[in-house]
């Protein structure tokens, strides 16, 4: 098994090699017009070992709807291995995705909103 | 009956009417929701990362100050009216339920505290009421909302995921049970496709564009129903839908209100409604006389 793969199933508890790339995932996620690769492309890399998965917009435009982890015909929870895809770029820390100093209409946004972004997004 | 309430971070800072409305309808039923004390934020997003609680310790805190209170409740319940709150509460009493080592891993971390037994249930508003029972509910209506057409939005965390088992709190492709409740207080629901669909959540901190482009197909969806009103159970749905109906024109936009103003309203009491929503609902109400 390769490393990427291996962190992946660590982090999220999902057998990643059970995917095999039907692409139900992609097919409901409404988010995939703003995403660089599909959920199920994603998957691929990690099968793979390719690193430059971690590089892509893919796992931060994921809003965790759970609608893949849903209709998954291999039981997969697909949004939670979105999210390893996060963690590992967080844990490593090479990056800042975001600076919630930044944060515009503070006062009008709901609290939830600013608590998600800052535990989705930060260490 | 007297049942415990986490009300969360949104419906305090941001939407009193939320929790107002809940509170206000729920005592009009003969159910008393009393304030968990001491309830901290639950965290927004069940955390996906397997390997580590630490995320989870907030909603753990609340649910050990719910369990001081039990005993003065009549049922083991803690109940929530929004939805994410409902969904990390619900996940993480599942998962300690569950996971034997999660729970003794969290309880020897959470030192200051008695350790949690996870003996309580979490459930949504909507699934108290409907114990409460809508035949019930329909007998206490003084301005039934005759005509009024309602669109049920449940987004994603009332419904999604399906595992462990227990949380949807209806059919996850296909849920019921607000429109039910809205046929109770004499609305007419409108059913729509894209009422299970995701508002774009956080996103719309940094990527308004994302939050847009999905509030736009929501209410677009509702409109074209003929829906004069959307309701919510989430503060976050119902900002980001918001949000799409300023960038709509005026014409195709559909005011967003919580499910418990417009029962508020049909059980008469106070539905902090904005007075040109409310103006709109009374009017969507054909048989209704507008009177305040
Ligand atoms: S739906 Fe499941 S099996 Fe199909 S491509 Fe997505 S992750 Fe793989
Ligand atoms: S959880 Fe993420 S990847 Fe899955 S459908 Fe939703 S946005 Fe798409």
């Amino acid at each position: 098994m390769n490393e990427l793969a291996k962190r992946v199933i660590e982090i999220s508890g999902q057998n990643v090699y059970a995917c095999y790339q039907c692409g139900c995932c992609s097919a409901g996620c409404m988010f995939t017009e703003k995403m660089d690769i599909l959920p199920n492309q994603a998957i691929a890399l990690i099968q793979r070992g390719d690193e430059s998965v971690l590089e892509k917009e893919t796992p931060w435009i994921c809003a965790s709807c759970f609608v893949c982890t849903v209709r998954c015909p291999r039981g997969l929870d697909v949004a939670a291995i979105m999210e390893a895809l996060r963690e590992i770029k967080i844990r490593r820390r090479d990056f800042v995705k975001v600076d919630l100093r930044k944060i515009k209409e503070i006062e009008r946004l709901p609290q939830i909103a600013i608590t998600a972004v800052a535990q989705k997004f930060t260490w | 009956m007297k049942v415990l309430f986490y009300p969360g971070c949104s419906l305090k800072s941001n939407y009193p009417e939320f929790e107002k409305t809940s509170i206000e309808v729920c005592r009009k039923l003969g159910v008393e929701l009393v304030e968990i004390p001491k309830w901290t934020c639950c965290g927004v997003n069940f955390s996906l990362a397997t390997d580590s609680v630490m995320r989870h310790l907030g909603a753990v805190r609340s649910l050990i100050n719910a369990r001081k209170e039990m005993n003065e409740m009549d049922r083991r319940s803690v109940v929530a009216a929004c939805s994410m709150c409902y969904n990390v509460l619900k996940r993480v009493n599942l998962m300690l339920k569950e996971d034997r080592d999660k729970l003794d891993t969290v309880n020897s971390f959470i030192d200051d505290e008695p350790d949690y037994v996870p003996d309580v249930e979490v459930v949504h508003l909507l699934t108290l009421l409907k114990d409460v029972g809508f035949e019930e509910i329909e007998s206490k209506v003084v301005r039934p909302l005759k005509g009024l057409k309602v669109a049920s939005y449940y987004g994603c965390a009332l419904l999604r995921p399906k595992k462990p088992e227990g949380i949807p709190i209806d059919d996850p492709e296909s849920p019921t049970i607000m429109e039910d409740l809205m046929r109770s207080i004499g609305a007419e629901p409108v059913d729509f496709p894209f009422k299970t669909e995701c508002c774009g959540n956080y996103h719309v901190v940094f990527r308004p564009d994302i939050v847009e482009m999905r509030a736009e197909k929501i209410i677009g969806s509702a409109k074209s129903r003929g829906a004069d009103v959307i309701v919510s159970t989430c503060p976050l749905c119902l900002y980001n839908l918001e949000r799409g109906n300023e960038a709509l024109s005026e014409d195709i936009r559909v005011p967003v209100v919580f499910f418990t103003q417009l029962l508020a309203l049909a059980l008469g009491v106070d539905s902090y409604l904005k007075d040109e929503v409310k103006k709109r609902i009374l009017e969507g109400c054909k048989e209704v006389v507008a009177e305040t």
